[in-house]
């Protein structure tokens, strides 16, 4: 791994449960990951792999029956103080310093725009709320300053459409002005959860080569969080992979496209549908997603896995074993590479 | 190796819960069809329940209204009369606890201001309050003879619960009565507009077009019409020499005729978002006729809606029968109902000095509240499935 | 080669938007003269963006939808062509049976109130072909098939995941025996473990029941898995249609084109290199003149503004609506294959 100065955002031993009717379900279960300046991390994984609430968890936009049991996530940013990281989970959700950092230094974009903009204000209004609560600035400015964002997003006609209501946008266009509040703040991190799943190819294809640039352009880091291994292979620099609230495996983008490790990747990645296996069976996954109410013992993938070793994977967690500086996968299989790190 | 998961195993310890749902719950929960569901969770909305328990106390009192009633609703005291009304105490002024409660005896007091002789209630007397006792006879419906009421004083003195109006009659036995009305006019009153608004409501939403465009535009005509003028124009029709039979079924239809506006809405817009959804459409491609799309997969989806529409319609009718009989274009006495008992309750001096004689407002409010809540669980609990998507 | 099952012609859907009561209505173009054929036992999959009018198209040939225009004629084995465009509902019911859909949202096209056994079985009782035992047996049979577990055809589909939810569905369409299935998007809801199930599954019971598909998605890669020739629509016409390693290989349309390119491959060595597309899809109650692609277009010329392109032929059985299909030279997700096989290995 990289210098520690390199490293923005540290997640560590993080657990989220969720309240539902004297059951307790645990959405995400101690799962640690850094993420470094000017990096894209993708976060893949299934329905009900927490991968969302992930993302949920380091703005603290939680619904309210969530609970962050455990854990820490510290922000490394110089502002308050330079070199003392911001502890998110000790600060309060509608904190005055959480509701500063929100849209601040993390920013966030969403599958359904739409939910995220106010149906009665402008979207130049909405931006320049933003601009005026994280930068100095005559509201005259603010409003040029968002003119030029949405010049930036690739909005045609910015003078025009700054005037506009979400509603008078397509969906395409109202993802595109959704990043252009989210890069008010001048973000140091950009959370985007599902933001193209809504979107047609040819848009979506739009919005990620504007991500991309962007991100080249400001350096800011992304947390892009998917379902789809396509659009994860071709943004992230590297990747996570997050199953039953667990992260199964870690590494670069390549490390997990060409090497993966952990069975649920190997399974993932050969049940996507691709131009070679065309007239083929497509590889599945035996068995089904365990229903949250019933969490399996030891490696949550035992029950699908088709090299399970009874006795030793539905008993103890699986260890973590270390293939690269970057390469990681929890997984018994891999004990030799484990024990040569401990 | 054994030895290394041994030590991860301790260094991390075992955080999965596991589940507390035992397999043969889960199975019933899965074949649960959507009554039991919406039972469910019409369980988990505690004021809901409290509306309804409450709903069904007020209607088994207006069903068995001549058992509950100490008096009939005629009989009158003519020594206690405008009688402040008698709460049974299980301690009394000594200060010692009986069981059952007791009830304080009757004397009368000359008041110095308007030098009239007055009931009062005489603290030195205590008459043990019994259940199941001889009173009265009566005719249970009609039918069932008996003289056997739910409470009394054995001694077989009269007890007044809510005291007595300005004739010496029991104003709690008056409201027992009044109950079995009232509630009939709303039962009735709903039926009507349920039936009209479901002809209507259906028409206008599985026709569209140019129909539902014509009467969407009546029922707001309608309903732009402020309701009290006109209720009290079309009970002025009603014609005074009708009998209180007749006049109760007048009002009570043309409660009914003018109640059903917001019924109709309610089906109409629940039809028309039905007929979008896939499983309709999964029908009509299944080879369902018209008949079977609508009385096997709209009307169970829908029924749920229907009594919620209807237990909420329930409050609107009560009230109106109440507000016309106050100001005296409703029912007319003999007939007691709430709205009766309360229009002898306009006297200002009467209301100064016995403030008793309101005590059927508490019921009417009764009446509403419990309807509403019930209406509010029933409507939260109406779509089980919601959530899950 | 195989005879046709169903033959489109010139079918047009007109959806009426009143802007005011008293205005006259004006007119979604929603299907614009769409004309194909499928031949049986073969998968067409037809692809498009949202308001593309590929879903309706689907709803319009099994006649969830009635038709402003057109002819659907579907041939039965054995038996003689019938026109569906102009039959009434009732006229319509004794041949559903032989059509049915699968849809994409597995929670919304299960009725919630309804068990599993009543909802597989529905199309049997309400069609009246089956009676008594005959229908449990047949259910159990379908169910197996689609592999669900028998022993939960009690359940209520709440108790359902997405995947089985949509093995549900799928037994519903198959227990009448049809010999045509529109596919609606049937895996874009499901994960990519279970679309993989899915997908599977449909191959299997095409094989099994020689089954005709009429396949909708918006996922390129999908559809190329699963179809044998491919359709694709823009603002409610048909702009190219072809077998799909043609199509894939050498677009004709440029609008094709661009969708391919846009196509993010899950291999991390290719990159996506989408061609951009100028503006957004117009609205299809105006739609622009001449070619409905011109605005968008990157090959743009003066001809595409002032005249509507035919759907022409310009390999055999490779069909383009461009008026320089024969000229540009367009690239395609791959390597076509005759390339291929001239490279030496």
């Amino acid at each position: 791994m990289g210098a520690e100065s390199d490293v923005l955002l540290k997640v560590e031993d993080l657990r989220v449960t969720f309240g539902i009717e004297k059951t307790v379900i645990t959405a995400v279960d101690g799962i640690s990951f850094d993420v470094r300046r000017g990096q894209i991390l993708g976060v893949v994984g299934e329905s009900g792999s927490g991968k969302s609430v992930t993302g949920q968890s380091i703005l603290r936009i939680l619904p309210k029956s969530a609970t962050i049991q455990h854990g820490s996530i510290r922000l490394f940013v110089d502002d308050p103080k330079p070199g003392d990281p911001i502890e998110i989970t000790r600060l309060a959700p509608n904190s005055r310093q959480m509701e500063r950092l929100r849209g601040g230094r993390i920013a966030m974009i969403f599958q359904e725009p739409m939910a995220s903009f106010s149906p009665v204000h402008t979207i130049g209004n909405q931006i320049i709320e933003a601009i005026l609560l994280h930068r100095r600035m005559s509201k005259a400015q603010a409003r040029q300053a968002a003119i030029s964002l949405l010049e930036r997003v690739g909005i045609a006609n910015p003078g025009r459409r700054v005037d506009q209501y979400a509603f008078e946008l397509s969906g395409g266009m109202r993802q595109r002005a959704m990043i252009a509040i989210a890069l008010a703040g001048q973000p140091d991190l950009l959370i985007a959860d599902e933001p193209t799943t809504a979107l047609d190819v040819t848009i979506q294809a739009q919005i990620l080569t504007l991500l991309k640039t962007i991100q080249a352009e400001t350096g800011m880091a992304i947390i892009f969080i998917t379902h789809d291994l396509g659009v994860i292979a071709q943004l992230a620099d590297e990747i996570v992979v997050m199953y039953l609230g667990k992260i199964v495996e870690r590494g670069t983008k390549y490390e997990i496209f060409d090497h993966p490790k952990h069975p649920y990747t190997v399974n993932l990645l050969d049940a996507v549908v691709r131009h070679e296996n065309r007239g083929q069976r497509l590889a599945t996954i035996p068995g089904k997603i365990p229903s949250p109410y019933e969490r399996p013992a030891g490696c949550a993938f035992h029950t699908r896995c088709t090299r399970k070793i009874n006795g030793v994977c539905d008993q103890a967690l699986p260890p973590t074993a270390h293939f690269s500086a970057t390469h990681t996968a929890d997984c018994v299989l891999y004990v030799d590479e484990a024990n040569a790190d401990a | 190796m054994v030895d290394l998961l041994r030590r991860n195993r301790t260094a991390t310890p075992q955080t999965s819960p596991v589940s507390s749902r035992k397999p043969p719950r889960q199975e019933t929960f899965y074949t649960a069809s959507q009554w039991r569901l919406i039972w469910w969770r019409f369980r988990r909305h505690r004021l809901a329940v409290v509306g309804t328990t409450v709903l069904i106390i007020l209607i088994l009192m207006a069903v068995f209204a001549d058992f509950v009633a100490p008096l009939s609703p005629t009989s009158r005291s003519t020594t206690y009369v405008l009688g402040p009304p008698m709460i049974p105490v299980f301690i009394d002024d000594e200060g010692e606890f009986h069981f059952p409660p007791i009830i304080y005896g009757v004397t009368t007091e000359r008041n110095e201001e308007t030098l009239r002789r007055e009931p009062k209630l005489d603290t030195s007397v205590e008459r043990p309050l019994h259940f199941f006792v001889e009173g009265e006879p009566y005719r249970l419906w009609g039918i069932i003879e008996s003289n056997i009421h739910l409470f009394g004083t054995p001694d077989g003195e009269p007890l007044h619960l809510l005291g007595t109006d300005n004739l010496g009659r029991d104003i709690f036995s008056r409201t027992v009565f009044a109950l079995r009305v009232s509630l009939s006019v709303g039962l009735a009153g709903v039926f009507i507009s349920f039936v009209i608004g479901l002809v209507i409501g259906g028409i206008s939403g599985y026709f569209g077009g140019w129909i539902d465009f014509f009467i969407q535009r009546l029922i707001e005509l309608i309903m732009s019409i402020p309701t009290l003028p006109l209720w009290m124009t079309l009970a002025a029709i009603v014609p005074r020499d009708w009998n209180a039979l007749q006049s109760y079924f007048a009002i009570t239809i043309l409660l009914g005729l003018l109640g059903w506006t917001g019924l109709a809405r309610d089906i109409r817009s629940k039809l028309i978002s039905l007929r979008e959804e896939d499983y309709i459409v999964a029908a009509q491609l299944g080879g369902s006729s018209d008949w079977r799309i609508i009385t096997r997969h709209m009307l169970p989806a829908f029924t749920s809606y229907i009594i919620v529409a209807i237990s909420l319609a329930f409050p609107g009718i009560i009230l109106g029968e109440t507000a016309l009989s106050f100001l005296g274009f409703g029912l007319r006495p003999p007939v007691v109902s709430l709205g009766v008992l309360l229009e002898g309750g306009q006297n200002i001096r009467t209301i100064a000095q016995s403030l008793w004689v309101l005590a059927p407002t508490i019921f009417v409010i009764l009446i509403v509240l419990a309807f509403s809540f019930m209406g509010d669980g029933l409507r939260d609990a109406a779509d089980p499935y919601a959530e899950q998507r | 080669m195989p005879e046709t099952l169903l033959a489109v012609r010139n079918l047009k859907k007109y959806f009426p938007v009143r802007t005011g009561w008293l205005q006259p209505a004006e007119y979604v173009r929603a299907v614009d003269d769409v004309s194909f054929t499928i031949r049986r036992g073969e998968t067409l999959g037809l692809v498009g963006e949202s308001g593309s009018g590929k879903t309706t198209v689907g709803r319009t040939i099994l006649r969830a939808i009635a038709p402003t225009a057109g002819e659907i004629v579907i041939t039965l084995s054995g038996e003689d062509s019938i026109d569906l465009a102009p039959l009434t509902r009732r006229d319509i019911r004794p041949l559903r049976q032989h059509m049915q859909m699968i849809f994409q949202d597995p929670y919304a096209s299960l009725s919630p109130r309804m068990t599993v056994r009543d909802i597989i079985a529905e199309p049997l009782v309400a069609g009246k072909l089956a009676s008594g035992d005959e229908i449990d047996r047949r259910v159990r049979d379908i169910a197996e098939r689609c592999r669900l577990n028998v022993e939960h055809l009690r359940r209520f589909p709440h108790a359902f995941s997405g995947g089985q939810r949509q093995r549900i569905g799928i037994a519903r369409a198959l227990i009448s025996n049809p010999s045509f299935v529109v596919c609606d998007e049937p895996v874009s809801a499901l994960d990519v473990s279970i679309q993989a199930e899915i997908l599977n599954l449909l191959e299997d019971l095409q094989q099994e029941r020689g089954l005709t598909y009429l396949f909708i998605a918006h996922d390129l890669s999908v559809v190329e898995h699963i179809s044998d020739r491919v359709a694709v629509m823009y603002l409610g016409q048909i702009v190219e249609l072809a077998p799909t390693q043609q199509i894939f290989a050498v677009p004709h349309h440029p609008y094709t084109e661009a969708l391919l390119s846009s196509v993010p491959e899950p291999d991390p060595h290719i990159e996506m290199q989408p061609i951009p597309l100028k503006g957004e899809i117009p609205n299809p109650v105006k739609p622009p003149s001449g070619c409905y692609f011109h605005p968008r277009c990157p090959y743009v010329q003066d001809k595409c503004r002032a005249e509507p392109p035919l759907l022409r032929e310009y390999q055999p059985g490779h069909f383009a609506a461009c008026h320089f299909a024969d000229e540009l030279q367009l690239v395609g997700r791959y390597t076509p294959p005759e390339a291929a096989a001239d490279s030496p290995h």
